[in-house]
């Protein structure tokens, strides 16, 4: 029977979120859905440093949509497939199966996940954050909650302060730094360099912590032309910070 | 000596108004059977119509029969449509019900559907088709935007109530829609609007709420703020139920006591949904009318068990109460010993795909309920073990269910205990909850449970069953024993072609019969379909045209259904009615 590869209807975000279950044998199903689990541990560029602050307990439900979920829960199937092939496929998605309304599934799906990040993602700390960018007139505020990864902020401050802009905007800039030896280029030319003030008043270069450290720590932020950044001492630790990770 | 007739010489108004007492509709199609004045008495005075299978009955058909109806409700898609059983395009298309209607039913005022497809251009024809349009209630509808729900708004001065509910809404407007209420309309009562993915004009809402006096229900969705909650229900303190929107926001003392006050000041408020996102610190805010509480869905909440412990603790007058499995047992303990007037639990999944348990629930959390709460009547409970120990004290400590719907997750799981299959667990429920009309089957079952429920389940109108049986004897049993069965579904059974056709008759008793993943045979439905001209024999079949297949190759899917329209016209290119004229079909 080959009801279980039937997709095309609504919810495409729940098949991603679906793990299986044992069942009737239709087995080419749940290769698919690993398959994409997969390719998303592959390409994840922007959440590769992201720090797996998350509480892996078996407590926490897997229906979160946060792509470092699925992440953090691709490790318990890695050892199912690979490492038994000779197993029967342990759990073949089956449409319709258990009979959760897709309404009730999506609902679901697109919420915060219990527990520690659930509770950490509520907190009170201040996700408001100032951003002055060198030779704008004004300043403007962004909630750093608001982004989920560095690539989803640099692209909001780019179209934020595009007018201001000459030359190279801040995405391009935000890539590079995770690249060393652009970075001396970047330090080096009339680009931006985006910075951020931290909990203990240094100014650090944005980039170089996982992405929820950074909202948790980041004060303020300052986008400043890279020579600049260089001149108030900031190349030196930022060399020595990627020195350290490589 | 002269003979006595009896006839009842009563005046025919005197007839009517004695009827207009009587709005259900079992006893009105009752009454139309005594006699043939009494039938057109009946007929010409009835205001309520519910059509349970919009495919049963043309629209032409009952404006014939019933030229002024007042309120008519509809059903489309079958019940495994939810579940995404059936393919996108099958039917239930609601356009020519409402063309035809507004024409023929001017006065017509309430409109509710279930699973049906409605387009804008229907909602804009009842928005200016019917001038005294007060109730429209759309439950888990689709094919229609926010612009249609403009032209209600704009248009029907008199409307009472707008109900989305869980209907799929493609949200265009950015909240205008919500604008197009005049400043002149103050009639609303009920707005639910839960559904909707994007955020409404929080200041049309605001005055909207202002100025319906009569407002009662009001359920917003998810994109409204928690800190806007309070000014709302400053202007309807008068709600009864409420759902609100997204319940976290930084936690702010001023926001708290703002909310605590906004719901204390809801004297009437027994009835709260909502709860997206919630925040734990938060939820002390309700607190103070947790005493009032009949109904509380906490279906979308994730709260730990602790929480919902504190919460439920404080509502002994709780007579519904949805949640997610992240109550536990320890959680459902707690209910039954403060809910002793619970007439309604259910109990959903958190994480339906995962591959282990993720919350500490199990049949026991059940158990206790079922002892705690004398009143209880209808279960929905999801879980991943049961034995039939666990049922056999449900059933017999609950014999005044009336539905009881268990998912164990993992099909054909068996007695957890025992390893033995459920039948007699199931079986102790239908033999001892003598009124049960409703019942879902899950966990490892043979032919045995629907011999039980053939022979016990006198009562019963619908059946749910997947992953059970092992021969067409199952199905047999039901068929021919289950009296007032009006909708059986059924997936991934091995019942084939010998027990449907051996209870066709039956079927003609029955709304409507599911059956996929099966092993009825093309052959089966099409004899079927010839020896049951009152019979839609559908076969829903993706892989192409059952012909191209011998005819002992088992259907996909099949969906039988009573009617007296013959077969619908709107079918799409995988869907074939078996009847000998296929040129019938419109692609």
């Amino acid at each position: 029977m080959e009801v279980g590869l039937k997709k095309k209807n609504m919810g495409f975000e729940e098949t991603e979120l679906r793990l299986g279950l044992p069942g009737n044998g239709a087995s080419g199903t749940e290769e698919v859905l690993r398959k994409r689990g997969f390719s998303e541990t592959q390409t994840q560029d922007d959440t590769a440093s992201v720090d797996l602050m998350l509480n892996l307990s078996s407590k926490e439900p897997t229906t979160g949509a946060d792509p470092t979920d699925k992440h953090n829960t691709l490790p318990k199937e890695k050892t199912l497939l690979p490492a038994d092939p000779a197993k029967p496929p342990a759990k073949a998605q089956v449409v319709g199966w258990p009979p959760v309304r897709s309404f009730r599934k999506n609902m679901l799906a697109v919420q915060k996940s219990v527990g520690e990040e659930g509770e950490k993602n509520s907190s009170p700390n201040a996700s408001f954050v100032k951003v002055s960018m060198d030779g704008a007139p004004y300043l403007r505020k962004v909630d750093l909650k608001m982004y989920k990864s560095y690539r989803e902020l640099s692209d909001s401050l780019g179209k934020m302060f595009s007018s201001f802009t000459i030359g190279n905007c801040e995405s391009q800039g935000m890539k590079d730094f995770m690249n060393e030896s652009k970075l001396m280029d970047l330090l080096n030319s009339s680009d931006y360099v985006p910075t951020y003030e931290d909990k203990d008043g240094d100014w650090m270069l944005v980039g170089d912590v996982p992405w929820e450290m950074f909202v948790e720590s980041c004060k303020r932020l300052r986008i400043m032309k890279g020579k600049e950044a260089i001149g108030l001492g900031l190349a030196p630790r930022a060399m020595a910070k990627s020195k350290n990770r490589s | 000596m002269q003979k006595m007739s009896y006839t009842f010489s009563f005046p025919e108004e005197v007839l009517e108004h004695v009827f207009s007492f009587i709005e259900g509709e079992r006893d009105r199609n009752a009454i139309s059977l005594v006699c043939k004045s009494w039938y057109e008495i009946e007929r010409w005075c009835r205001r309520k119509v519910f059509v349970g299978n919009c495919y049963a009955v043309s629209p032409v058909m009952v404006i014939k029969r019933f030229p002024e109806v007042r309120s008519i409700a509809l059903k489309g898609k079958p019940h495994f449509a939810d579940f995404n059983l059936v393919p996108e395009g099958w039917g239930g298309y609601v356009c020519p019900w409402i063309a035809a209607m507004a024409c023929a039913f001017p006065w017509l005022e309430e409109i509710r559907l279930k699973r049906m497809v409605i387009t804008d251009d229907s909602l804009e024809l009842i928005a200016k088709s019917f001038k005294n349009f007060k109730v429209l209630v759309l439950t888990s509808c689709e094919g229609f935007t926010t612009d249609g729900l403009a032209a209600i708004a704009a248009n029907c001065r008199n409307l009472k109530e707008l109900d989305l509910q869980e209907s799929e809404v493609d949200d265009l407007s950015s909240g205008h829609w919500l604008s197009h209420f005049p400043d002149s309309y103050t009639s609303l009562v009920s707005l639910n609007i839960s559904c909707l993915g994007n955020e409404v004009s929080l200041s049309a809402l605001e005055r909207l709420l202002g100025r319906c006096p009569n407002l009662q229900t009001l359920r917003l969705n998810r994109a409204v703020p928690l800190d806007r909650l309070p000014n709302l229900l400053s202007r309807c303190p008068q709600l009864v139920e409420l759902g609100t929107g997204v319940y976290s926001t930084e936690m702010r003392p001023e926001v708290f006591s703002n909310l605590e006050a906004a719901f204390s000041g809801c004297k009437q408020l027994k009835s709260l949904s909502g709860f997206w996102d919630v925040l734990p610190s938060y939820l002390p805010a309700v607190y103070p009318i947790c005493s009032r509480l009949t109904s509380l869905n906490l279906s979308y909440a994730i709260i730990q068990s602790s929480d919902l412990i504190k919460l439920i603790s404080q509502c002994p007058n709780l007579l519904r109460l949805w949640v997610l499995d992240y109550i536990e047992d320890a959680g459902l303990y707690t209910l039954a010993a403060s809910c002793k007037d619970l007439r309604e639990l259910r109990v959903f999944p958190s994480d339906p795909f995962g591959l282990e348990p993720n919350v500490a629930l199990t049949e026991k959390g059940l158990v206790s309920v079922s002892e705690g709460c004398p009143k209880l009547q209808s279960v929905l409970y999801f879980c991943r073990q049961m034995s039939n120990a666990a049922l056999h004290t449900i059933a017999r400590n609950r014999p005044n269910l009336t539905r009881f719907r268990l998912c164990i997750i993992e099909p054909r799981t068996p007695d957890y205990l025992t390893l033995d299959p459920l039948d007699s667990g199931f079986g102790a429920i239908v033999e001892h909850c003598k009124d049960l009309q409703r019942l879902s089957l899950s966990g490892l079952l043979t032919d045995r449970v629907f011999e039980y429920i053939g022979t016990y389940g006198k009562k019963l109108e619908m059946l749910s069953v997947a992953f059970a049986g092992d021969s067409d004897l199952g199905l047999h049993h039901v068929l021919s024993g289950c009296d007032n069965l009006r909708k059986l579904e059924i997936r991934d059974c091995p019942f084939g072609d010998k027990p449907l056709l051996a209870n066709a008759a039956k079927l003609e008793t029955m709304r409507s019969l599911w059956m996929s993943t099966c092993s009825v045979s093309y052959g089966a439905c099409k004899r079927l379909g010839q020896k049951m001209p009152r019979l839609n024999v559908e076969v829903i079949d993706e892989r192409g045209p059952p012909d191209s297949r011998p005819d002992n190759c088992p259907v996909e899917k099949l969906y039988i259904y009573r009617t007296i329209a013959g077969p619908r016209l709107d079918m799409p290119g995988f869907v074939w009615t078996m009847e000998d004229d296929s040129s019938l079909r419109i692609e």
